[in-house]
């Protein structure tokens, strides 16, 4: 790093030049832009609008008015397949490449279980619950170099993302969370902070519930049994050997399931939690705990 | 003051002082030293241990230097963050961050009157027409002399705005690399000073060559007494918590007197915001709701 | 001019929040921190429905290090830190490696990623620039190699470039995203 260009030239000139002070600094050209409306001799006096006439009145119809015929942005009815579309359920899309690169980039930990709050806290992932932000899509971009081993729990994933998964050695749920949760888990250290108790999650809406029923889906509500018996099969779909996490040292991590109704790993719902005194506050209540249990 | 401009100007490039500051000295494997028991006839050439280092080869080294004496002694030598302490200086973002600072805080209390606030005109002057008479409906429309004004200064109006977080963090890297490559940035162990007499301070100031505006930034909000006392009276020599750094200040004093905590802590909080794993909710617009 | 007594009495702060402002305050009056939880007005800041304590549920006080540990995964990292060395990188990822003699040195991102962006501007996106940023040094030097590696991937290109010195920014006519990668990877960038 001998030559004298950049940041040396800069710093050397400088120090044969006068001190920086407030009366020899400037912005670059044209940074302070002129005020739109124009004054003086060539700017002034109608200041562009012209000669009379609607524009100059500010009498001129509104944009897209076509003199009372049915304007173009208004002839076309609500199709049928926009019905409910603002209503409708999204899961933003997280590759399987840029999981891979969070893992080798230590933003995600892989020796621990994977959920939407590790997703989040990465600060590399953009969800908005308000916007009906229900989870993470894993999609199979980058499937073939996917080499890490993992426990991860996404709210959607298609097949060649379950087998990418479950080829390396690892395990996939989809899990829904209702709203309130979803809250909860993007936001998990603001909603920490506010003393709340731990919401107990929802079951899936009607148009949900197949899914994650659904062993093929490797849905959370799904029987064990059936899941096992759908790894094998997909293993067999897609010509891997299914490694057998029995024998993996892993193994404990990576079969490590949420309750359907918990929200957080080893955490209950009704817990509150207090961080700056490091304490869980537990209900006693009989009924609270019946409430929170089921 | 003009006999410093003056030297300041004609001060050549290879003094003794100047060459220490560039010295790409290797560091040396003294352990950790507390900064406090930095005295000694020898100056101690030590390593800080920097967060986040890099491997740009733009180390930088600064004197520690002390305050209880007029004459300059050096402790030791720290080492500065070049991210911090050694990026081109951009001028343009320096301006755009001393205009921020003096207009974001603005109010404009002017109000003129409308023409429904001057006193009058509610009546129609004279009939529409058979006068020959221009037609008006009051006498105090913007038109007429002594009416109100149509699109004057309306208080209270405000020229708050906020820079973006990086475009602050970048005015003060650059102003602290400018300082510290013109010699106007000296790292002291502590503010203490022996006597609280203003004197002493206008005399050390004179001695070691330093502009005769000095801002001290220490990490405490009460500063040693005597140094507090003595720079009350002087209207150039001011004390600053470090929190309260900023590039205006540093622009408007000469000289920028660090200590060695001032220094820990602003490179820990200017490293910390560049590698913050929120930062996109860090780029996102400023709304005064969320404050 | 105010001493460090006066602008002392601007300050309150508990020991659980950090500063986060930069700027002279010389309002001298107390001005909420950022990172303090504020009041919101919610059911939570209500009055008590009851005064009665029976209404409420009792509570137990869990000290356990073991449910901690499952708190504290919850809670992200504040700051951003380098990777640790790894055998293989599937993803693609590499750590910089730069080469010691280079008349240049190119920064990592805050996320440790190269500093190669492609740009779009103007209605419909139409403006389509590639930025190479967070150089340092002699950036003709590189600027140079890179046409010269545009040269050879696309040889019927006419290369475009803009450069400037003080932002340590080149910027480049088009989509070379990929080519500009490759080459600085390659190169231990």
């Amino acid at each position: 790093m001998a030559s004298h260009r950049g940041y040396e030239k800069a710093l050397s000139m400088l120090r044969t030049l006068p001190r920086v002070s407030l009366y020899n600094v400037a912005p670059t050209p044209n940074f302070v832009k002129k005020s739109k409306r124009g004054r003086g001799q060539h700017g002034g006096d109608t200041h562009g609008a012209g000669n009379k006439g609607a524009l100059a009145r500010q009498s001129y119809t509104r944009t897209g008015f076509e003199m009372g015929n049915n304007p173009y942005y208004l002839r076309f009815p609500n199709e049928p397949y926009y019905i409910g579309q603002h209503l409708r359920r999204q899961y933003p899309p997280l590759s399987l490449g840029q999981l891979q690169l969070m893992i080798d980039t230590d933003r995600i930990n892989p020796k621990k279980p994977i959920d939407l709050v590790q997703i989040c806290n990465t600060g590399l992932y953009k969800i908005n619950v308000s916007g009906l932000h229900y989870g993470v899509h894993l999609t199979d971009d980058g499937a073939d170099n996917f080499k890490a081993k993992v426990n991860i729990e996404v709210q959607w994933a298609s097949e060649p993302v379950i087998a990418a998964i479950e080829r390396n050695g690892g395990t996939i749920t989809t899990a829904f969370y209702d709203p309130r949760c979803l809250h909860a888990l993007t936001k998990a250290k603001k909603f920490l902070e506010s003393g709340e108790p731990i919401p107990k999650r929802m079951i899936p809406p009607e148009d949900a519930i197949k899914a994650y029923t659904d062993p093929k889906f490797r849905g959370y509500l799904a029987d064990p049994d059936k899941i096992s018996w759908e790894r094998l099969v997909l293993a067999q779909k897609y010509g891997y050997t299914l490694p057998k996490i029995e024998e993996d040292p892993d193994h404990e991590m990576l079969t490590a399931r949420k309750d359907p109704r918990q929200i957080f790993f080893g955490l209950e719902p009704g817990w509150v939690i207090n961080l700056v005194d490091r304490i869980i506050l537990k209900p006693t209540d009989p009924e609270l705990k019946e409430y929170y249990k089921g | 003051m003009l006999r410093s401009l003056v030297l300041r100007a004609l001060r050549p490039a290879s003094c003794f002082q100047n060459v220490a500051r560039f010295s790409t000295v290797t560091d040396t494997t003294a352990g950790e030293v507390n900064p406090v028991s930095f005295y000694g006839n020898e100056p101690k050439v030590v390593s800080r241990e920097l967060e986040f280092p890099t491997n740009d080869g733009r180390a930088r080294k600064a004197w520690v230097e002390n305050l209880d004496s007029v004459a300059e002694k050096k402790l030791g030598m720290v080492d500065l963050h070049p991210h911090i302490f050694a990026i081109t200086p951009r001028l343009d973002i320096i301006w755009q961050n001393t205009r921020w600072q003096m207009n974001y805080r603005k109010v404009n209390l002017t109000q003129v009157y409308s023409r429904a606030e001057v006193r009058g005109g509610g009546r129609k002057p004279w009939q529409q027409k058979g006068l020959g008479k221009a037609r008006h409906g009051s006498i105090r429309s913007p038109i007429w002399y002594n009416g109100g004004i149509a699109h004057g200064p309306r208080a209270p109006t405000t020229k708050f705005y906020m820079l973006p977080i990086h475009t602050r963090l970048l005015g003060l890297r650059s102003t602290l690399s400018a300082k510290l490559a013109q010699d106007d940035l000296h790292i002291v162990n502590s503010l203490d000073i022996p006597t609280n007499d203003p004197g002493y301070l206008e005399e050390l100031a004179e001695e070691r060559k330093w502009g005769p505006a000095v801002l001290f930034v220490d990490d405490t909000d009460v500063a040693p007494e005597n140094i507090a006392i003595a720079a009350d009276s002087i209207n150039h020599m001011n004390i600053m918590p470090v929190y309260g750094l900023n590039v205006y200040s540093m622009l408007k004093h000469d000289t920028l007197v660090l200590t060695l905590a001032a220094l820990e802590k602003i490179e820990k909080q200017i490293l910390f915001h560049t590698h913050r794993v929120d930062r996109a909710k860090q780029n996102e617009k400023f709304m005064t709701s969320s404050v | 001019m105010a001493t460090m007594k006066t602008l002392g009495l601007a300050f309150s702060a508990g020991a659980k929040c950090f500063r986060t402002r930069l700027g002279l305050d010389i309002l001298n009056r107390s001005i909420p921190l950022v990172h303090c939880v504020s009041v919101r007005h919610k059911y939570k800041s209500s009055p008590l429905v009851s005064d009665d304590p029976g209404a409420y549920t009792g509570f137990e006080v869990s000290r356990n290090p073991e449910e901690w540990k499952y708190v504290q995964d919850l809670l992200p990292q504040p700051i951003i830190k380098d990777p640790a060395p790894k055998p293989e990188y599937p993803s693609g990822w590499r750590p910089q490696n730069p080469p010691a003699d280079a008349p240049y040195f190119v920064k990592r991102t805050a996320n440790h990623q190269l500093p190669v962006y492609m740009v779009r501007r103007g209605p419909r996106g139409q403006v389509l620039r590639t930025k190479v940023r967070y150089i340092q040094g002699d950036i003709w030097t590189l600027e140079e190699e890179i046409r010269a590696v545009l040269k050879q991937v696309y040889p019927r290109d006419v290369v475009q470039t803009q450069v400037n010195e003080v932002a340590g920014v080149i910027i480049l006519r088009g989509d070379y995203v990929s080519a500009i990668t490759e080459y600085l990877k390659s190169k231990g960038w």
